[in-house]
C-alpha cells in the first residue's frame, strides 16, 4: 500500500528563465521565473497563495520575494536553505500543505546570479569576507569550494574499488549526448573520450568537464492538489514519493562519508511511500555538481552494488538509447545549474511526456538533490499517473 | 593576498593549535571526561557533551583516508609546488584531519598509507601541520 500522502499532489507548473549567461539580478530572475510557471498552469498571480524561497550561491533572494512579486497576502511563506536539496524539500514542504489544506497553489522559487559581467567566476565563487580562525587554513591547504572533497570522494573509489578515469568520462560523456537534444543547454557539442582526457584538471581526478556549470537563472514550480492539477493546463506531474536523508560525519575517522552518501537510506523511504521497487523507475534525474556525484548516487540507490558503479555506467547505458536513461537534458554537467531545480526541471518535463527528441520511458522518475559534500538530500519519485 | 596572513590571528581559542606547531607538535583537543579528541576549537565535547576540554598532543601518525592533487594555485603557498596533494588523513587518535602530504610523488600516495605529522614553516614565520610518508 502506497503512504497516504502518495500521489495527492502534483506539480502544474514550471517556470525556466533563460539559463546561463543572463545578466539580470537574482530576484529579477526569480520575479520571471514564478510569472513563467503561472502562465504554464493557466494560474493568475492572484491564485498563488504559497510561496517557498530558495536562494542559490549569491543568495541573492530572501523571504521578500513577495513584495516584488506583488503578493500581499498568502498563507503559507518561508525561507528555506538545504543548499543542493532545497529543491526536493520545498517540493515536499508544499505537497505537505496543499495536502492539508493550508494553501491552494505554492511556487516554490530558486534563483541565482554568480556570473558577473566582466568578472571571472572564481571571483564570482570567492568569499570576499576574510574567514574566521581556522576556516582561513583550508585555502592555504587548497581546500576551496566543494571540488577537492568530491575528487577525494572519487580518489577513494578509484583505490578501493578500481574505478577508473575513462568511467567518470563516460558519465560525462552521455550527458553531453543527452544535452544536444535539448536547447536550453549550454554545452550541446558533442564530447569524445579524448576530448575529456584533455578537458584541464581543476583538482585532480577531476577536470573541468567533471565538475558543475556555473549558470545564472531562475526555476519556480508550482505545487497543488491532484484534484486541481487534474483541471489545469498542464499534464499533472504527482508526486508520488519522497523522502530526506541528512548526514554530518565529517571530521572523524570510522566512517566512510565519501563513498556512501544519504541517498541510501532517502531511496528504500521514498521508495516505501511510492509503494514502488527500484525496478519501477525508468529514468533518473540526479543531481550532478560532479561526475561522482552521479556515480556514488547510482550505488546509494541500489542500482548496482556498491563499488560497481564504474563498469555500471561505462557501455553508456545513462546515456541515449541505454537502458537507464540518466539526466536527460545534460544535468548540471552540461545543460545548465539550478542547484536542485536543474533535476526537478527535467524530472518535471519528462513526466509530462513533454521530452521531444530526448523524451524517456516516464512511468516512475526518480529525481535527487545533494547539498554539502554528501551531506543534505532529498528525493523525489515523479510521475504522469497519481497512483 | 600578502604574506604577513598566510596564518590567521590566533585567538585564546586557536593559540595552543599554533604553538604546538612551533614546538613541532600537533597539538589538538581532549575531553578529559571521556577521551574524545576535537578538532577544529570546540567548547564542549562532540561526544559526550562536557566542557572540560584540554590540549593535547597527539601521536602524529595517521593513515590516507584519501587524497587528491590541487592543479590550479589560487594561494601565493601553491605557488611552484603543483601538484599539491591534497588530503584527509585519519589520525590514530580517531579524528579526520584536512591537510596536504609533502616529500612525496603524487603518483605514489594510495588510500591507507601510513603518514606521520611534519611541520610547515612559512615566509612570515608562521608554522603549519601537514603530513608525510611515514
Amino acid at each position: 500500500m502506497p503512504h497516504p500522502m502518495s500521489g495527492k499532489a502534483a506539480i502544474c507548473g514550471l517556470g525556466m528563465t533563460e539559463m546561463g549567461r543572463v545578466y539580470k539580478s537574482a530576484t529579477d530572475l526569480a520575479v520571471e521565473a514564478v510569472r513563467l510557471a503561472l502562465k504554464d498552469a493557466g494560474l493568475e498571480m492572484s491564485q498563488l497563495d504559497g510561496l517557498l524561497v530558495n536562494a542559490g550561491s549569491t543568495r541573492g533572494i530572501n523571504l521578500g520575494l513577495h513584495k516584488d512579486l506583488g503578493l500581499k497576502e498568502l498563507s503559507v511563506l518561508t525561507f528555506m536553505q538545504g543548499f543542493g536539496s532545497s529543491a526536493g524539500q520545498m517540493i515536499q514542504y508544499a505537497a505537505m500543505a496543499v495536502e492539508n489544506g493550508m494553501a491552494d497553489y505554492i511556487a516554490c522559487v530558486f534563483a541565482d546570479d554568480p556570473l558577473k559581467q566582466g568578472k571571472r567566476i572564481g571571483d564570482s565563487y570567492a568569499s570576499h569576507s576574510r574567514p574566521e580562525a581556522m576556516a582561513s587554513l583550508y585555502p592555504i591547504y587548497g581546500f576551496a569550494g566543494a571540488i577537492p572533497m568530491y575528487a577525494m570522494g572519487a580518489q577513494r573509489h578509484m583505490d578501493a574499488y578500481g574505478t577508473t578515469q575513462e568511467q567518470l568520462g563516460q558519465i560525462a560523456i552521455s550527458q553531453r549526448q543527452w544535452a544536444a537534444f535539448n536547447e536550453n543547454a549550454t554545452m550541446r557539442k558533442p564530447m569524445t573520450m579524448e576530448d575529456y582526457h584533455a578537458s584541464p584538471w581543476v583538482v585532480e581526478p577531476f577536470h573541468i568537464v567533471d565538475c558543475c556549470l556555473v549558470s545564472n537563472g531562475g526555476v519556480a514550480v508550482i505545487v497543488t492538489s491532484a484534484e486541481r492539477a487534474k483541471d489545469l493546463k498542464q499534464p499533472p506531474v504527482y508526486v508520488r514519493g519522497w523522502a530526506q536523508q541528512h548526514n554530518h560525519d565529517v571530521g572523524y575517522a570510522g566512517h566512510d562519508p565519501l563513498l556512501e552518501g544519504p541517498g541510501a537510506k532517502a531511496g528504500p523511504r521514498a521508495l516505501a511511500m511510492a509503494d514502488a521497487k527500484l525496478e519501477d523507475i525508468t529514468q533518473c534525474q540526479l543531481y550532478d555538481c560532479y561526475t561522482y556525484t552521479v556515480l556514488v548516487t547510482l550505488e546509494d540507490y541500489g542500482f548496482c552494488a556498491k563499488g560497481e558503479g564504474g563498469p555500471f555506467v561505462e557501455d553508456g547505458k545513462l546515456g541515449p538509447g541505454g537502458s537507464l536513461p540518466t539526466n536527460t537534458g545534460g544535468g548540471e554537467l552540461s545543460s545548465f545549474y539550478m542547484w536542485g531545480m536543474t533535476p526537478v526541471t527535467e524530472g518535471v518535463i519528462q513526466a509530462r511526456g513533454q521530452g521531444g527528441d530526448r523524451q524517456a520511458p516516464n512511468d516512475l522518475v526518480l529525481v535527487t538533490g545533494n547539498g554539502g559534500v554528501l551531506n543534505y538530500h532529498a528525493a523525489l519519485l515523479l510521475s504522469p499517473q497519481a497512483a | 593576498m600578502s604574506e604577513q596572513t598566510w596564518i590567521p590571528e590566533p585567538s585564546e581559542k586557536t593559540a595552543p593549535f599554533f604553538d604546538g606547531a612551533r614546538q613541532g607538535k600537533l597539538r589538538l583537543q581532549k575531553c578529559t571526561d571521556c577521551g574524545t579528541w576535537g578538532y577544529p576549537p570546540v567548547s564542549s565535547c562532540s561526544h559526550c557533551g562536557s566542557d572540560q576540554i584540554e590540549w593535547a598532543d597527539a601521536s602524529g601518525h595517521g593513515t590516507v583516508y584519501s587524497h587528491a592533487r590541487l592543479m590550479r594555485a589560487y594561494h601565493p603557498r601553491h605557488q611552484d609546488r603543483l601538484p599539491l596533494i591534497l588530503a584527509q588523513i585519519d589520525i590514530t587518535e580517531g579524528l579526520r584531519l584536512m591537510t596536504n602530504i609533502i616529500d612525496a610523488q603524487p603518483s605514489d600516495v594510495r588510500v591507507g598509507d601510513a603518514v606521520v605529522a611534519a611541520f610547515e614553516t612559512f615566509p612570515d614565520g608562521g608554522v603549519l601541520p601537514v603530513f608525510k610518508p611515514a
